[in-house]
């Protein structure tokens, strides 16, 4: 199914996906600062301090969209004998190795955007602080449910 | 056998709605107690009778809501499964399975008491955790429920401990506190917590305060003028050292009020499943723990227990976040051979001679050394913003900063991580000590962290998740995190052994 030695890179669709996800979130901010400045009048803000914001937004809107690269290339995931691993993280690196026979249960979640390049999300639950689990987007829905499979069965068998 | 039946849908006892109405009551007043001084203040007068009126209508409304909630709450076994009915517009059907309680306690407040019921709580732990709380039935009614819910989960579990049920009814008494222990706890508690505690809610409600003393006596007055000349009060060191005293002196009284009421007359029963804890003074709380379902321990002890000899014993169970608080249960008190034979108990640990220790990179010490300094550098843009003179400023960093790097110190020399066979021992601590014991294939995941600015230095941080709360191991060398995380993760693997 996989290579079981060395981490597997996510879906290349993927990284669409977050670029489409990122384009949105700076629509947004966009939006708003736009809205901003036709509702403010011009006297309560001085058209410096608008050059101002408005550069800080597109570096900002830089910023994110340069950052997607690190973002999808550090997302890596590792289905080995008896544990799944996860990494991720652009400041902060983490890599979380999850026992199957941790596991409480599996789920497969798909969103509108994801599903358009046939892709899916990887929940994997165990009883430790809920939030802390781990989550892999990115996988091509197919091998999202082989991997379920196989984790579902080896729980199972136990 | 009793005479219960739980095979029918049923009500608790109709006392039930004195204990719906007084949580109902209770939580109002929680979220509104904001509000009570207005009904006390002078502008308020003139509308007091629609004041009343309105809380009138309110309380008549809740008590409907109680009536409601009583008739609505119905219980059953039927099979394997416990069934609960609840709601009458939002209907919450629940149905837990027997095998899947973890433990069943009782739990009486002074309204309970005065009309003799028991509120009975079903504990269990899975993936989505259920919770029931049967408000109130009589004592008699409570222990036959117990019985019922508990022989099943013995009778699923394996006939062996069928054959011990006799003697998990009797129960075996291992530790009781006594009142002296209880003087020596309360004595050696952490008064500069609570101390700074009381002084934070002081300055809160000083200005509130002032309104209501300022026609009374000397203490309004005090605050009054505390209040209008700050400058002057912080200048006067004699003051300070007085409310320091008085501050430290209400801060030891509420230590002794807390202890007594919450721990009076401890006391351990082992039953050979787990352990029986009952304490409280006015109300007297029961918890069982099962061995199996404790995750890991806190001992944390401080240099008075330490002369006293005494130390708090926290343990951890699974169970889900929201409870985790409430349910945690502390042995207070507890001397050094009680120590060693809870831990074995527990755990199944006794120190031996070959621990491998591993202790946190010195970067760790670098990066608390920034962090205090930055701290630091807030603490003296607050002063500035008070414009602080020049003498009580020298005075003020003069105290603040040494105690901050012996802070350091203290705690990068506390912190260590030691294998012992099967256990993991993980220290901590600054002027009190704290040690958490685990057996570390309970461990369900492991995250091996890693900042940029950590990566430079070659250090990572090791996070254990457990299903009782997150261990760290901050800033290990690299090679030693990984060690551990490959030793933690095999031995996860490996175990066959139940982790609840």
């Amino acid at each position: 199914m996989n290579d079981q030695q060395t981490f597997n890179s996510l879906d290349p669709n993927y990284f669409k996906v977050v670029i489409v996800k990122r384009l949105i979130f700076i629509l947004i901010i966009l939006g708003v600062v736009a809205f901003g400045y036709f509702r403010i009048e011009p006297s309560k803000i001085s058209g410096l301090a608008f050059i101002l914001i408005g550069c800080g937004v597109l570096i900002l809107s830089a910023i994110i969209l340069f950052s997607a690269k690190f973002y999808f290339r550090n997302k890596k995931y590792r289905l080995f004998d008896k544990n799944l691993t996860y990494q991720e993280g652009v400041l902060v690196h983490n890599e979380t190795v999850v026992p199957f026979s941790r596991i409480q249960h599996v789920e497969i979640d798909e969103g509108p955007l994801e599903r358009y390049f046939s892709l899916a999300t990887l929940s994997v639950y165990t009883a430790g602080d809920s939030g802390k689990d781990l989550k892999i987007s990115g996988l091509r829905i197919d091998l999202a449910q082989e991997i379920k499979d196989y984790i579902t069965n080896y729980i199972k068998d136990e | 056998m009793s005479n219960y039946s739980f095979d029918e849908l049923g009500r608790q006892s109709p006392k039930g709605i004195v204990i719906n109405y007084g949580v109902l009551l209770y939580k109002l007043v929680k979220s509104f107690w904001v509000f009570i001084p207005i009904v006390f203040s002078d502008s308020i007068d003139n509308k007091l009778n629609y004041i009343l009126c309105l809380l009138g209508i309110l309380a008549l409304v809740l008590l409907v809501v109680a009536v409601v909630q009583y008739l609505y709450f119905k219980f059953k076994i039927d099979g394997d499964y416990f069934i609960l009915n609840q709601g009458m517009i939002f209907k919450k059907k629940t149905s837990i399975p027997l095998d899947r309680i973890q433990s069943v306690n009782f739990k009486q407040n002074l309204i309970h008491q005065l009309i003799n019921v028991t509120q009975v709580e079903i504990q269990t732990a899975g993936a989505k955790d259920i919770e029931v709380s049967i408000k109130a039935i009589s004592r008699q009614k409570a222990e036959a429920l117990k019985k019922r819910l508990q022989n099943n989960i013995e009778s699923v579990i394996s006939d062996e401990v069928l054959n011990e049920v006799a003697e998990v009814n009797e129960g075996k008494l291992i530790y009781k506190l006594s009142i002296i222990d209880l003087l020596k706890v309360s004595f050696s508690e952490n008064h500069i917590r609570s101390f700074f505690w009381i002084i934070a809610i002081v300055f809160s409600f000083s200005y509130q305060l002032r309104d209501y003393f300022k026609d009374f006596d000397f203490v309004g007055q005090a605050i009054n003028y505390a209040v209008n000349n700050k400058s002057l009060f912080t200048g006067s060191l004699l003051l300070l050292g007085l409310a320091f005293v008085i501050g430290l002196i209400i801060s030891i009284v509420v230590s002794f009020v807390r202890v007594f009421l919450r721990h009076f007359e401890q006391n351990v029963i082992k039953r050979n499943d787990g352990i029986q804890v009952s304490e409280g003074l006015f109300t007297r709380r029961e918890d069982v723990l099962k061995i199996k379902k404790i995750q890991y321990s806190v001992t944390v002890t401080n240099p008075i227990k330490q002369k006293l000899g005494i130390q708090t014993i926290k343990i951890k169970q699974a169970g889900s976040a929201k409870t985790k608080k409430k349910k945690l249960v502390q042995l207070v008190g507890v001397k050094n051979l009680f120590l060693s034979q809870l831990n074995q108990l527990f755990f199944n640990y006794e120190p031996t001679d070959n621990k491998e220790t591993y202790k946190p990179s010195r970067y760790y010490l670098f990066r608390m050394f920034v962090r205090t300094f930055i701290l630091l550098l807030i603490i003296n843009f607050v002063f500035f913003l008070n414009q602080l003179s020049i003498i009580n400023w020298i005075l003020a960093n003069a105290l603040i900063i040494p105690i901050a790097i012996l802070m350091v110190l203290l705690k990068f020399k506390k912190t260590y991580f030691d294998f012992d066979g099967k256990t993991l021992l993980v220290g901590n601590g600054k002027i009190g000590t704290v040690t958490t014991i685990i057996e570390y294939f309970k461990t369900q995941n492991v995250t091996y962290s890693q900042s940029f600015i950590q990566k430079r230095r070659g250090v990572a941080t090791l996070k254990l998740q457990t299903a009782s709360g997150v261990i760290k191991l901050p800033c290990l060398h690299e090679e030693d995190a990984r060690t551990i995380q490959e030793r933690i993760v095999s031995e996860v693997e490996g175990s066959t052994k139940d982790w609840i």
